[in-house]
């Protein structure tokens, strides 16, 4: 029996020599930019490289935190990044939570239509769009405000609509029916009894449309291009550029800026997971 | 027929209108936006793509006729911008076998797997602009680590950023970085394998490979081909990368210029010189192609794919 639990043991060898060298490859560029964002400037510009801090120092923090580099605030661009973004994926989520009741629940005759229209999108060449949508923008005189990066997110967006749907479909026709009962309409019964239903959902969806809102770049840097509306990932580009060699001033704004998303990552698990899971099935 | 029943025919034909107004509307928010941010902007830049735009004011295009179509297909950079494009298209294969690789891993039975799937999939949620300044560092001509262990153990410093050659290969590392350990979607359908079908192939002798190759793959390779395309497209359309890394530059000898890269140094950085109408060809020729490719693909994968 013994000698059976070794072999089990051993037959994992391989899994955990394979899952030190992930953990190698994820951490590295990590490690990278904690070690450099504790160090001063002379001391990673050395022709040696220093795999920990000699000498010690927040200089690099100190500056993210309090100055502004270039008139651009890694701080602002946080601050930004959450006012812009978060009203638009909330009333986002509300909206296709509605679109994808209606597509799961209710009959009309443009259903198939707009479905299958919606579907084809998801194979639309995005970042050709964002480009076209300079002129949208310029026209309308939404350029260097928030508009763009906020009104096109409150619409809805495909993936939550599918993913959606997918729950939706799943609640039982007999729930429907005793809220007609009670005299609801759909839009009634979806506004006092289909929310309530959809915490789970509504978290894993908002979850994954922060994550690519707080990452997106090309959006804030196509229509937000005067320094006080910079989101942070702009901010963190830009700032970048005049103190090209303060790699620790750099280091220390990637750590500031990717941290948060790390941590919500960390403690949201099961509803990511979830949020792919399902979007998964889109397809097969 | 007597009152009652029609009443209620008329009742249920009222009820049967007012779910198809109220269904119509409540779909049609995120149609709309579609209509509103995404189509009316592309036709809209179709039209451009036929005139001359040296600004972001419609109304002062001129028409040029087939011009931008015709610089599109015969400059050599546009050419050159595909190539770079399609060179970093090497990194999808890689990035999919390499997924498929540890997403079977951290779905084995061994302690640390959930965890390690956790790690794993860390990178998709760093911000690519983040990654990029990091790597950016780490290839850095002098000071960087790569560098100094390079020349630590004999090997000259090689310009990762500066130089032609290495260009690409420090900008694939950054790909299969940021996507080769995106396993979820992969284990999720791994997931949902039908055990029963692993377990008759063990009993049939089978060993964890040949169950792997058999029966897993089969079974999961509608998502294997549905993840192969989204990441072909995405990668097809790299720009922030690219950008970033050359610090708004072209790359040593212009390999930092991808289509969409290029298609917006035309359109918004270089305006005035190039103008949006080469943009705008630039970016519905690329489009149909795309568009075109990913079709024909999901046929192929119908056919090859098994979805019993």
């Amino acid at each position: 029996m013994k000698k059976d639990k070794l072999r089990k043991k051993s037959k994992h060898i391989g899994a955990y020599i394979v899952m030190i060298l992930v953990m190698f490859f994820v951490f590295f560029p990590m490690y990278i930019i904690l070690n450099t964002s504790f160090q001063s400037e002379t001391e990673a510009n050395l022709a040696e490289f220093h795999w920990y801090p000699h000498q010690f120092s927040v200089r690099g923090y100190v500056s993210v935190f309090t100055t502004q580099l270039a008139g651009i605030s890694i701080m602002r661009g946080l601050f930004n990044t959450l006012w812009i973004y978060l009203p638009g994926i909330t009333v986002g989520i509300y909206s296709s939570a509605m679109a994808a009741f209606a597509f799961a629940k209710m009959k009309f005759k443009l259903k198939g239509f707009m479905f299958s229209v919606l579907l084809s999108t998801i194979m639309l060449p995005n970042t050709m769009a964002t480009i076209s949508q300079v002129l949208l923008y310029d026209s309308l005189g939404w350029m260097n405000t928030p508009y763009p990066l906020m009104i096109p997110l409150m619409f809805g967006s495909i993936g939550a609509v599918f993913y959606m749907r997918q729950f939706y479909m799943t609640i039982p026709e007999d729930l429907i029916d005793a809220a007609k009962v009670d005299g609801l309409g759909y839009f009634g019964t979806f506004n006092k009894i289909i929310i309530q239903m959809s915490g789970s959902v509504f978290i894993a969806q908002f979850i994954l449309n922060f994550i690519s809102s707080y990452n997106d770049y090309m959006g804030p840097l196509l229509f937000c291009q005067s320094s006080s509306m910079y989101t942070l990932q702009v901010a963190l580009a830009m700032f970048a550029g005049p103190y090209a060699q303060n790699w620790p001033l750099r280091m220390a704004g990637v750590a500031v800026g990717m941290t948060p998303l790390i941590v919500l990552y960390v403690c949201s698990q099961k509803f990511i997971k979830k949020g792919l899971a399902i979007s998964s099935s889109i397809k097969g | 027929m007597n009152v009652l029943s029609k009443i209620k025919k008329g009742g249920l034909k009222s009820m049967r209108r007012r779910e198809e107004i109220t269904g119509t509307l409540m779909a049609a928010v995120p149609f709309l936006g579609f209509l509103i941010f995404s189509l009316y902007p592309m036709l809209l830049s179709l039209v451009v793509s036929f005139h001359d735009l040296t600004s972001y004011d419609v109304s002062t295009m001129q028409f040029v006729g087939l011009k931008n179509y015709i610089f599109v297909f015969t400059n050599r950079w546009v050419k050159r911008s595909v190539i770079n494009t399609l060179t970093y298209c090497i990194s999808v294969p890689i990035n999919v076998i390499m997924a498929l690789f540890l997403a079977n891993l951290f779905s084995k039975d061994f302690k640390g797997a959930r965890v390690g799937s956790v790690i794993a999939y860390l990178p998709t949620v760093c911000s690519v602009v983040g990654i990029t300044l990091a790597f950016q560092w780490i290839f850095e001509a002098n000071y960087g680590v790569v560098n100094t262990v390079l020349s630590k153990i004999g090997f000259p410093k090689l310009n990762f950023m500066g130089d032609s050659r290495y260009f690409m290969p420090a900008v694939l590392v950054i790909s299969v970085w940021m996507k080769g350990t995106n396993i979820l979607q992969l284990q999720a359908a791994m997931a949902n394998v039908d055990s029963s079908l692993k377990e008759a192939a063990r009993l049939d002798g089978a060993n964890g490979r040949q169950i792997y190759f058999n029966v897993v793959l089969p079974a999961i390779s509608p998502t294997v081909f549905y993840i192969f395309i989204m990441w072909l497209v995405a990668a097809l359309q790299e720009m922030t990368v690219m950008q970033l890394i050359s610090n708004n530059g072209v790359g040593p000898d212009f390999k930092a210029m991808t289509i969409t890269y290029y298609i917006y140094r035309m359109g918004i950085t270089n305006n005035t010189t190039e103008g949006f109408g080469r943009a705008s060809a630039l970016s519905w020729v690329f489009a149909v192609a795309v568009m075109i490719l990913s079709r024909l693909l999901f046929k192929l994968s119908d056919k090859v794919v098994s979805y019993d």
